[in-house]
């Protein structure tokens, strides 16, 4: 094999992973080890996550780099990341609360990769921090496509046993076979609030436990509503276990505002949680919408929250670059801090000019394309004085070439 | 479409593209019928010269483009025939109304309805979701049969410009980069080794398998059920297996009567694990596959492989597909397309082996008259009235749902006494089991340790009437049976 085994990083049910540096180019890699089961053949978690990532090229997704076939086994070649986002948490945070800057910057790429791989009819399907990866650059990437799937192709063969129990959408635990992307999203929001406090926003025992530690803080649904889920999902219930919760009766709690669970958070920020959030799928923000939401693209931003751009949402859009031209990139980045302001404030500047349907209280394009400017030139230099106050954390940045693309929202 | 060795191949984007809707197909067609005439004309030449078909054939094929035959005459004249002409000569064609395509019945249990048919025939838009799954199996089984016995054909008649796979250059595919084209840097290492060292023997087997393709897909959608995306999508995996090895490595990949049992088996497990939350372990799709389990390992992985590990479809793929294979039924219903030759109109010395999107594109070309299908598509025909066609073809019927062989008939009798018990249970057991009177014998009469791949090299010797009785004894070393 072209890679040198290094120290083992994790073990799970069907993998295990090491740390690895190749050969010919000294990179840092992660190689993932599948065992070929003579019982299940080629694991189809393995199967999913190598044609699933082989296809997702974006840089808030773990890059697969490439797939050698031994003996034995299968070795998965990817992209390393530092720690995850737990673990990133846990060093990092107070009490495992992230600052705000640093939550908006991941939830930002978070909410970007989600959407590149709905865009590409994927849904990830087990959202959490402990699969979101960060690198020394700050990106963070959504790794472990284990559990993900293609949904373009209608197949009724969902199953709900999808996402670790803290991070299921209601819907999803009131027995859903029919849900969609909105399934990534409901996980998007508890990990939100979960970088802003620190704890994770539900934690239930068991499926029920945890529809009721949902309803006690986003209130208990109209009958109505439940009644609909139940619907949905009695069809295709016949494994028995998974009885319609139809006649089930909740305790009626009413809603708690997020801001008394969250007191720390900003309006916009809980603005932007409470539609994420929603226990009704359908009315759940999709993932590309959220990216346009005032949390992100609004410059005034209240006190105690820095103003944005303190970690300018890093230009995403374009196909991965290569390490190497990555490692530049972070060499660059303190010349180029003054190009960067201005990058990011035109990037704004689109999308409030963008968004406008949406939200129409915003400035016009114009007000808002000066305005932004303005506050990202001189918010760059808190930046680099708030990377450089925590040491370990650099935000990274891209090159301003391609601005362009970026503003323009394609892939 | 699988293996061309001809420029004019259709990437399945480029058909999905330019293939003309189904409301715009007839003046599409008529555009085409040059194209019909000339190719029809060395149709006569690569028959006629095909080692194993029988002489009469072409006469056969002649009489039953007459017109409207009834399904008894149409047994009697394809006696001396291909199952592939026996299968087109059993419909009755009637003109349509309105010129629209039919669909075919959207069930094959019993007699179809023919208002049916013709309500059905009014909706362009074909239904993945909700087609019949044992009908998409008759249609998938036809094309593949037909796709495997034309590319038998050529094999048979020239041996060594089709060796299939065989390495262009013997030296280690790691060491010789700058010789591939560009595609090849883009491949996982793992694929790049499958593509320089795998031959088409992995999936090939010692002896062409006794049961027909149809009958082994249906046994599959019975003891492995799966929706029709992962039956559809074996055509778009085939395809690009042929497509890559192609323009990877140069090599062809080639679908026979040899290795489609295996490709279908293996793409099956890949499909299912891939596509649906709901799948069986592997040690099940070999027992229903009639395989080692070890065997079906290797074979996934080297299904994985040779796609590079690419298994998305997009939906407007997964329904061209779809419709193509609809549109390819009905053109196979129609006597006025001649069947097809791997001799193409342009190049008339050079015999490229059929691949899904490829033959099917040939059939939809020439098939100009819409035609409507005879109640006569039905399953419930019994072996009796099965068309006795040449030995050793015995594999080619299933290329009609009406001649389905009796092994499947056998085959689908003896299952329905086991529905009780089907869902979680092996489907090989030894032949002295106290279960073995009812076993199902996907085995004839051959003793090799490939279960289901008959001793069939000459073949000569294995007619219909010995092959039932075959099935009826015990003493075989591998039998398949219901769950």
């Amino acid at each position: 094999m072209n890679y040198v085994q290094l120290e083992k990083l994790g073990e799970g049910t069907y993998a295990t992973v090491y740390k690895g540096r190749s050969r010919t180019t000294n990179e840092i890699v992660a190689l993932k080890e599948i065992h070929l089961d003579a019982e299940e053949g080629t694991p189809s978690t393995a199967i999913r996550e190598i044609s699933l990532m082989k296809e997702l090229k974006h840089v808030n997704i773990v890059r697969l780099y490439d797939v050698i076939h031994t003996e034995t086994k299968l070795v998965l070649i990817f992209e390393y990341c530092e720690r995850d986002l737990k673990k990133y948490m846990d060093a990092h945070g107070d009490r495992g609360a992230l600052d705000p800057v640093t939550v908006r910057s991941f939830m930002y790429q978070l909410l970007k990769g989600t959407a590149f791989c709905h865009e590409n009819r994927v849904l990830h399907r087990d959202l959490k921090p402990q699969n979101l990866l960060i690198n020394r650059k700050g990106e963070l990437k959504l790794g472990d496509f284990g559990l993900a799937r293609a949904f373009g192709v209608p197949v009724n063969t969902f199953s709900n046993e999808v996402v670790t129990l803290w991070y299921r959408a209601p819907d999803v635990l009131l027995g859903s076979r029919t849900y969609s992307t909105s399934i990534d999203v409901w996980s998007c929001g508890c990990i939100f609030a979960e970088m802003i406090s620190g704890v994770p926003l539900f934690r239930g025992r068991d499926n029920q436990d945890q529809l009721l530690h949902i309803m006690r803080i986003i209130g208990t649904p109209d009958d109505r509503l439940l009644r609909r889920i139940a619907t949905e999902a009695a069809p295709p219930s016949a494994d028995g276990q998974q009885a319609p919760p139809a006649p089930k009766q909740y305790p009626r709690y009413p809603k708690i505002p997020f801001q008394q669970v969250l007191p720390k958070a900003s309006p916009q920020a809980l603005d932007l949680l409470e539609r994420l959030l929603q226990f009704d799928p359908s009315k759940r923000i999709s993932a590309a919408d959220a990216l346009n939401h005032p949390y992100f693209t609004s410059t005034a931003m209240a006190f105690p929250v820095p103003p944005p751009g303190a970690m300018a949402p890093p230009n995403y859009n374009f196909p991965h670059p290569h390490a190497h031209h990555q490692q530049q990139l972070s060499q660059q980045q303190q010349q180029q801090a003054h190009a960067q302001a201005q990058a990011h404030a035109a990037y704004l500047a689109q999308q409030q000019g963008m968004q406008q349907g949406v939200y129409p209280n915003q400035a016009t394009q114009a007000q808002a394309h000066a305005q932004a400017q303005a506050q990202a030139q001189a918010q760059a230099a808190q930046a680099q004085a708030q990377a450089q106050a925590m040491g370990h954390f650099i935000p990274y940045q891209g090159s301003v070439p391609n601005v362009p693309q970026y503003a323009a929202g394609g892939r | 479409m699988l293996a061309l060795a001809h420029p004019f191949q259709h990437t399945p984007v480029d058909c999905s593209a330019h293939r003309p809707s189904p409301s715009s197909a007839p003046s599409s067609r008529s555009t085409r019928s040059s194209t019909r005439k000339s190719s029809y004309s060395t149709h006569t030449i690569s028959s006629s010269s095909s080692a194993a078909v029988p002489t009469s054939s072409s006469t056969s094929r002649s009489s039953s483009r007459e017109g409207p035959s009834s399904p008894k005459s149409a047994v009697s004249q394809s006696h001396s025939s291909y199952g592939l002409q026996s299968s087109q000569s059993i419909y009755q064609h009637q003109p349509t109304r309105g010129g629209d395509p039919p669909l075919p019945p959207p069930s094959g249990n019993g007699p179809s309805d023919p208002s049916h048919v013709a309500q059905r025939a009014q909706s362009d838009q074909f239904n993945i979701h909700t087609y019949d799954p044992q009908q998409l199996l008759r249609l998938l089984a036809s094309l593949l049969t037909q796709i495997a016995t034309t590319n038998d054909n050529l094999t048979h008649r020239d041996p060594n410009s089709l060796t299939s796979f065989q390495p262009r250059v013997p030296t280690s595919p790691v060491a010789e980069h700058h010789n591939h084209p560009p595609i090849w840097r883009t491949l996982t290492t793992a694929s790049r080794e499958a593509l320089s060292s795998t031959s088409s023997l992995t999936f090939h087997a010692r002896n062409i398998p006794s049961i027909t393709l149809e009958a082994y897909l249906i046994r599959i959608l019975k003891y492995c059920p799966a929706s029709n995306e992962v039956f559809l999508s074996l055509l778009v995996y085939f395809d690009r297996m042929s497509k890559l090895a192609k323009e990877a490595s140069g090599k062809l990949f080639v679908i026979d009567s040899y290795n489609i049992h295996r490709l279908v088996i293996a793409g099956v497990t890949v499909a299912s694990k891939f596509f649906s939350d709901v799948f069986y372990t592997n040690s099940r799709y070999a027992k229903v596959g009639g395989l080692p389990q070890a065997e079906l390992n290797q074979l996934e992985l080297q299904f994985l492989l040779l796609n590079d590990f690419r298994l998305m479809i997009s939906m407007e793929e997964m329904q061209s597909y779809a419709e193509q294979l609809i549109r390819f039924s009905q053109s196979n219903a129609d006597p006025s397309v001649p069947p097809f030759t791997p001799y193409s109109a342009s190049y008339p010395h050079t015999p490229s082996p059929a691949g899904p999107t490829k033959f099917m594109n040939y059939m939809d070309s020439h098939h100009q008259q819409p035609s409507e299908i005879s109640p006569s598509y039905s399953s419930d025909t019994r072996p009796s009235e099965t068309p006795q066609v040449g030995p050793n073809r015995s594999y080619r019927r299933s290329t009609s749902t009406f001649s389905a062989t009796s092994a499947s008939d056998v085959a689908s009798e003896t299952e329905t006494e086991f529905d009780g018990s089907t869902d979680d249970e092996p489907t090989i057991r030894p032949t002295h089991s106290s279960a073995s009177s009812e076993t199902m014998s996907l085995h004839s009469t051959a003793s090799d340790a490939d279960s289901m791949y008959t001793d069939d090299d000459d073949g000569a010797r294995e007619s219909d009437s010995e092959s039932v009785a075959a099935r009826g004894t015990p003493g075989r070393d591998y039998r398949m049976m219901s769950p």
